[in-house]
């Protein structure tokens, strides 16, 4: 109870932040103003608003489930962020703030259709931007409720609350199917996050996201000291996991003596099976009617490793005497079983893949990824249109620096940690982040600051559905609007339609994730890798190459956008699941990006030079 | 459109810009050599987990990320404090009036 008191006092301070932050921009342009703030951020809004907005639901979620999962293979899945400030502000932050402000441009699309004097290219970033922002806003959403799911899922009222949904949507179409818990907590998430970021604009987004920043940094250090603690140190940790070996999945029926009563084992529950003696974790929650012993199927997770076993042996509960009988297939990891060592070296272990998590080539894919295609990310972009000036720039980029070195390698060892400290989170390995603030701060005898520690993953990803939001809803009103529909409207037009796009995205995109895929990290590296394909190469070429056709950057657009899209499409084929196709064992940004810079190269050395004036008005003297 | 000063400072700060950019390809070059290079010699096989961890990592993370992110961080400082110059960004244009000029007829600039 005391974490959602917390969390409750956090949520008002984000609002009373939209409230000021919409108080500061009365007085100026509304388009400006709600999409740029003014162009005037300084070096701290500039700093924590960039590093909060790259910290989102994937860092915090779905990083973490892979780290639990796979082991310490994603330090170096992960390395490249120790260069990306450096990359990705070093590659645009200069130039594209500069020739934003030479084209009066307020958004992405209308940077490139200012530069190319082009509506084609304008027109089509907003469409990529559109398309691509949408799987973001998904994953976002669905971090979200996962978080405040696990966080509110012992309060009575809640569960309650919960039982009354449930009863009220069963039957409506789509809807209905959601689990009930995951749909309550998505919308009290959406309409947070919605309310806000409509009401505050750009400005509420980066005030916020200071804050966030702050939350998730004090969240990250305790979690860190709290770990390293509970584990008796990090080499100890380092030790067991090395000794460590994969679970198994198994498909069971549990086996009880009769009762009068229905007899309910929740997701989740240990169970010692009477006579194998084996310890398995249920992945779903199964019901036994009175009056009978057996269960229908179901799928449950069965530790391997002996310290693991020992340790859950002592929390099972024997209150009721269980048998699992076999009902199905046991899978065991395609890479790792049985195998100790797996989760301290590469690749990884792996359920599905034989090669294991992290191949060499796949470990360049993602050194290149993180960094262009977060220099790619047309939500970096729109913030480095609006700082002040080159001072601000270069002092956040050193803060930027220290920002992502004690969230990214810290989040490494604390979730190494957790795979010592709470073992079989394999069944649902996007809570582990919750479960395991929850797990740290009960065992250090602190349980009130859970609701700060959950606060950190909800932050970011609140700083980052909020940043989503304002760019769909700058790229609907500025670039199709009042680009396209209506050049005339007043400013409170425009003031209206930004208001109902804010919330008729958010709206959109609640119905869209009721019903997500497993795994986050996959939604946000598709979206990144589409984001990035679609706009570094062509963005890179316009800002360094005069010559840059406007018909190069619609090739390049497309060739990127058009390959991460084929490539995902292939290994959908190939694996019957939503995932990319490694070509040659490359990612598909390395080949999107090559493709694209390629068509940009070949359709500019081809194609007419733009005029003179054009050249020097982006590029200065002698164009 | 800019008068022929500003076009000038544009153009030098165009070069200077562009100066940066390449330092930051050349670096990201390095760093990627070093930790790819040194972890597909050395993250890999079962053998790893019988070293003893170096800083509680595993030893191939300490020497083939570790080190390398605390010397990324090192150059990003330096580059961000030193290399880097501070270059004027232009007054910005009045957003509103300027968007929603149509480009209409001109959608590729005649080569001058």
């Amino acid at each position: 109870m005391t974490a959602i008191v917390t969390f409750t006092i956090y949520l008002a301070i984000v609002f009373l932040i939209a409230i000021l932050a919409n108080r500061a921009g009365q007085s100026k342009s509304f388009v400006n103003e709600y999409f740029l703030g003014s162009r005037n951020i300084g070096m701290w809004a500039f700093a924590f608003t960039y590093a909060a907005t790259s910290a989102s639901g994937g860092t915090f979620m779905g990083f973490p489930s892979l780290i639990y999962t796979h082991g310490w293979v994603l330090a170096w899945w992960i390395g490249g962020y120790m260069i990306v400030p450096l990359v990705a502000l070093g590659l645009l932050a200069k130039r594209i703030n500069q020739v934003s402000r030479l084209a009066g441009a307020i958004t992405v699309p209308e940077v490139l259709r200012r530069r190319f004097e082009s509506h084609s290219v304008g027109n089509l970033a907003t469409i990529l931007l559109l398309f691509f922002m949408f799987f973001f806003l998904m994953a976002q959403f669905k971090a979200g409720a996962e978080i405040m799911a696990t966080l509110l899922e012992d309060a009575v009222v809640y569960q309650g609350i919960v039982l009354k949904l449930e009863s009220l949507t069963a039957g409506i179409p789509w809807i209905g199917a959601a689990e009930g818990d995951y749909l309550l907590c998505l919308i009290i998430f959406a309409t947070s996050v919605i309310i806000y970021t409509t009401y505050g604009g750009f400005r509420a987004v980066v005030w916020t996201d200071v804050m966030q920043g702050l939350v998730m940094l004090v969240g990250v250090i305790l979690m860190l000291v709290f770990a390293i603690r509970q584990v008796d140190g990090l080499g100890n940790a380092t030790r067991q996991l090395a000794a460590m070996t994969p679970p198994e999945f198994v498909t069971v029926s549990l086996e009880v003596p009769a009762s009068n009563e229905d007899q309910r084992f929740a997701r989740g529950r240990w169970i010692e099976a009477t006579g194998s003696g084996d310890i398995i974790r249920l992945k779903s929650s199964v019901m036994i009617p009175a009056g009978e012993t057996l269960s229908p199927p179901v799928e449950a997770l069965k530790l391997t490793t002996p310290s693991e076993i020992e340790k859950v042996r002592a929390r099972v509960d024997r209150s009721i005497p269980v048998r699992a009988v076999p009902a199905g297939e046991t899978k065991i990891y395609a890479y790792g079983a049985g195998q100790k060592g797996v989760y301290t070296s590469a690749p990884g272990p792996s359920a599905d893949s034989p090669q294991g998590f992290l191949t060499v080539l796949l470990a360049f894919s993602f050194f290149a990824f993180w960094n262009f295609s977060g220099a790619g990310q047309p939500s970096y972009m729109v913030r480095q249109m609006a700082y002040r000036d080159t001072i601000t720039l270069r002092r956040s980029m050193v803060m930027i620096a220290f920002y992502f070195s004690i969230i990214y390698f810290p989040l490494i060892i604390i979730f190494t940690c957790a795979r010592v400290l709470m073992p079989g989170m394999e069944i649902h390995p996007d809570r582990i982040m919750p479960e395991m603030a929850a797990e740290l701060t009960y065992n250090a005898g602190v349980p009130w600051l859970a609701g700060l520690l959950v606060a950190a993953p909800f932050a970011a990803v609140m700083s980052s559905v909020d940043s989503f939001l304002i760019l769909v809803s700058s790229g609907v009103v500025r670039d199709v609007y009042q680009t396209s529909i209506n050049p005339a409207a007043s400013e409170k037009q425009v003031k209206r339609l930004s208001y109902l796009v804010t919330l008729v995205v958010g709206i959109l995109g609640v119905l869209a994730v009721l019903h997500p895929p497993q795994f986050l990290q996959h939604l946000i590296v598709f979206a990144s890798a589409g984001l990035g394909a679609s706009f570094l190469a062509p963005t890179v070429f316009a800002l360094y190459w005069s010559r840059m056709t406007s018909a190069a950057a619609v090739g390049g657009m497309l060739s990127g956008g058009l390959t991460i899209l084929i490539l995902y499409f292939v290994g959908y084929l190939i694996t019957g699941k939503f995932g990319e196709y490694l070509l040659l064992g490359l990612h598909p940004f390395i080949w999107a990006v090559i493709a694209s810079s390629l068509i940009i190269i070949v359709l500019t050395l081809t194609g007419k030079q733009p005029s003179l004036a054009l050249r020097e008005r982006f590029f200065g003297a002698g164009g | 459109m800019p008068d022929s000063e500003e076009k000038t400072n544009l153009a030098a700060s165009f070069r200077q810009t562009r100066r940066e950019l390449w330092f930051m390809i050349a670096s990201w070059i390095v760093f990627a050599a070093w930790t790819v290079g040194y972890n597909a010699f050395h993250a890999f096989g079962g053998e790893t987990s019988g070293q003893d961890p170096i800083l509680g990592m595993p030893r191939w993370v300490t020497l083939g990320i570790f080190f390398p992110w605390l010397a990324a961080l090192s150059l990003t400082i330096w580059f961000a404090m030193r290399f880097m110059k501070d270059t004027p960004l232009h007054d910005c244009a009045d957003d509103d009036a300027r968007g929603l000029e149509s480009f209409d007829g001109k959608e590729e600039g005649r080569a001058e």
